[in-house]
């Protein structure tokens, strides 16, 4: 069998991974090519921060939730190995604050040591009368992407989405290696991402938050620039004297929920099997693994119905 | 005209210079000269990781070591949520402190001070099969090797002098200084004869890790792993009498074995530097007051020594103590014009 895929952001790489993963033993030969205009480090998974944190309310989406917990636990299987390095995961601890009381996050069973802020951890962020501690993977697509399998180039067409949407953000990388935890900030007014937040990395730290829905514009704003910059060091005072190392703006690809499924696109007399799975919007490094799975579930079905499988199930 | 009261600090560790900050600063009719042999970046505070934690010590009552554990946390929170941090070498630190077996006290006395502690939670013990129990909070990291400096800045900014010698015993101060503060540490041994200090070997290995964000200490004190501003300080040793400052290479491996057991990456880690120092171990500090028969003339002379390991956590604590003890003995002093 053949298999492209199209697309080499995480979603893309993690999905052939998936694929090759499951059914490289059952189907031979199996080819699986990833094609994509952009490749790592040129990706819009290479600029995010690369924080596992899914938005605060699934808005009923479970079985994004389910997706985004599968996720954690992959990657959390890995630290006790060395390998963790090569992939660029690691856990790091933090907060996510609040203006006013919220109810608990969809993601509180998935992290580690979840509980909600002390009143003195409140004192340290003025401003915020609420929130939560807990331990969560960090992610570096810079890292992680080439740890996935990589392959040829080619360019194409693809169907359009009225339902996809970019979600413009930007981001400043400062050096203050002083910091070891994530801060996030939540305006229910503003929407997600619309609020400063500071997410420590391997080498530099992110700061962000700017999400423009509708905005194409891949070029960094001196306006966002300003707004990210003052609004961090309100947030943590310590950041006056870090050095601004890099700027960076990417496009979430946004959608009302994540299209994973399959569509059979007619072209001549047999039909191409297409199996989507985009639309993850700011967090696709969070839900990779567990949408890659449900990709290589339908693959599997496609492989079934061909007879080019086992009878037995996976 | 008003002869102002000359005090002299001796010592340029953790304790030296915290001491004489709070004094110069509290006592503008005081003149404070810090004098010592050894200054950072070669002071026993200097290698120190600085985390802080406290034990908890037999004879001092527990109030007062609640006091100095207090003290010194809020002292450093408020520099570490400042724009001076950075240069100052403060930090805070999440983390996990496990035990192989559940100890007696699972709430030491100090967990109230710290910030968000917690006991852990199964999924989070099953990072660490060895060990039975854990408990999980954030604490603060200060750097010697960066806060001795921005300490020295500041004590100079307020009218503080500072001397490079080193003393080899109280008389020759007294002719100088008519209040002698001693927190020379492991040094006390000699410079006042006190039998009862020791020193406790610690080896450490600065690594390359910057992918580790947490703390992680086995509740026996001998492992640990701590993240810092720019390394990681790995380790350790407790060799009680131990007065060998070469690194020794057993103690490298063993250290390495036993902290890759905790964070297999650090297999991984590229090693920056080794260090040793010896923790000036006491059974309990001595902060507290004396007056001494020095050339004929009654000295007082306030101590501020014998933190063993705990000198960064309990620093600005016991400084607040003994300038407290510096005032009671300029009260007790023949009378000057004005305090």
């Amino acid at each position: 069998m053949r298999v492209a895929v199209i697309g080499a952001g995480v979603i893309g790489l993690s999905t052939a991974q998936s694929i090759y993963e499951h059914y490289h033993s059952i189907v031979s030969p199996l080819t699986i090519e990833v094609y994509a205009d952009k490749f790592t480090p040129l990706t819009t998974s290479d600029g995010a921060a690369g924080f596992w944190q899914p938005y605060l309310y699934d808005k009923g989406n479970v079985q994004e939730t389910k997706w985004n917990k599968e996720t954690f636990d992959y990657l959390l299987s890995f630290l006790k190995s060395p390998e963790s390095i090569k992939m660029g995961i690691f856990l790091e601890s933090g907060y996510n604050l609040c203006s006013e009381p919220a109810p608990d996050p969809s993601f509180k069973d998935s992290v580690l040591g979840f509980r909600q802020l002390t009143d003195r951890e409140l004192q340290i962020f003025p401003g915020y009368k609420f929130g939560w501690f807990n331990t969560a993977l960090m992610i570096e697509g810079k890292t992680y992407l080439p740890w996935l399998m990589e392959c040829g180039m080619w360019s194409g067409q693809l169907q359009p989405d009225p339902d996809l949407k970019p979600g413009r953000g930007q981001i400043l990388k400062v050096d203050a290696p002083w910091l070891k935890h994530w801060i996030i900030t939540h305006d229910f007014t503003k929407g997600t991402y619309n609020s400063p937040y500071i997410i420590p990395g391997y080498r530099l730290v992110t700061l962000g938050g700017v999400f423009q829905m509708g905005n194409w514009s891949e070029q960094n704003s001196s306006v966002d620039h300003k707004e990210i910059w003052e609004k961090a060091c309100q947030l943590e005072p310590s950041l006056k004297h870090a050095r601004i190392v890099d700027d960076w703006s990417g496009l979430r690809p946004v959608r009302s929920k994540v299209r994973l499924e399959r569509e059979a696109i007619w072209s001549g007399e047999t039909p191409i099997e297409v199996i989507h799975n985009y639309g993850h919007g700011g967090f696709g490094l969070t839900i990779h693994r567990g949408c890659a799975e449900e990709a290589a579930r339908l693959f599997g079905q496609i492989v079934e119905q061909k007879g080019k499988g086992p009878k037995a199930r996976l | 005209m008003m002869k102002s009261v000359r005090v002299v600090v001796v010592g340029a560790g953790v304790i030296g210079f915290s001491t004489a900050v709070c004094i110069v600063e509290a006592l503008p009719f005081c003149s404070v000269t810090l004098m010592a042999d050894k200054f950072s970046p070669d002071t026993t505070s200097d290698g120190a990781a600085g985390i802080l934690f406290a034990a908890q010590f037999p004879d001092i009552p527990l109030q007062r070591q609640k006091h100095w554990f207090k003290d010194s946390f809020d002292h450093l929170l408020a520099i570490a949520q400042s724009q001076c941090a950075p240069e100052a070498g403060v930090m805070l630190s999440s983390g996990w402190q496990i035990f192989k077996e559940v100890p007696a006290v699972k709430k030491p006395f100090w967990s109230e001070f710290v910030i968000g502690f917690r006991l852990m939670t199964d999924v989070e013990r099953k990072r660490f099969p060895d060990h039975k129990f854990g408990q999980a909070f954030t604490t603060l990291k200060c750097e010697c090797s960066t806060y001795l400096p921005w300490l020295e800045k500041r004590f100079r900014k307020a009218g503080g002098q500072v001397e490079q010698r080193k003393v080899n015993n109280l008389q020759e101060l007294s002719n100088n200084f008519d209040i002698i503060v001693n927190c020379s540490g492991l040094g006390s041994k000699v410079l006042v004869g006190d039998t009862q200090v020791y020193p406790v070997r610690g080896q450490v290995l600065k690594v390359e890790a910057p992918w580790v964000q947490h703390f992680i200490r086995d509740g026996d004190g001998t492992t640990y792993i701590y993240p810092g501003i720019r390394s990681v300080t790995i380790g350790g040793t407790r060799q009680e009498g131990d007065w060998r400052l070469q690194v020794d290479d057993r103690d490298t491996k063993g250290i390495l074995e036993r902290c890759s057991r905790l964070e297999p990456s650090l297999n991984k880690a590229k090693i920056l530097n080794e260090w040793v120092g010896l923790r000036p171990s006491r059974k309990n500090p001595r902060v507290e007051r004396e007056v001494v028969e020095l050339q004929g003339r009654p000295v007082p002379v306030v101590h501020n020594y014998g933190h063993g390991g705990w000198g960064v956590t309990l620093a600005w604590g016991t400084a607040l103590d003994t300038l407290g003890l510096v005032k009671q003995s300029l009260h007790e002093m023949a009378p000057q014009p004005k305090l």
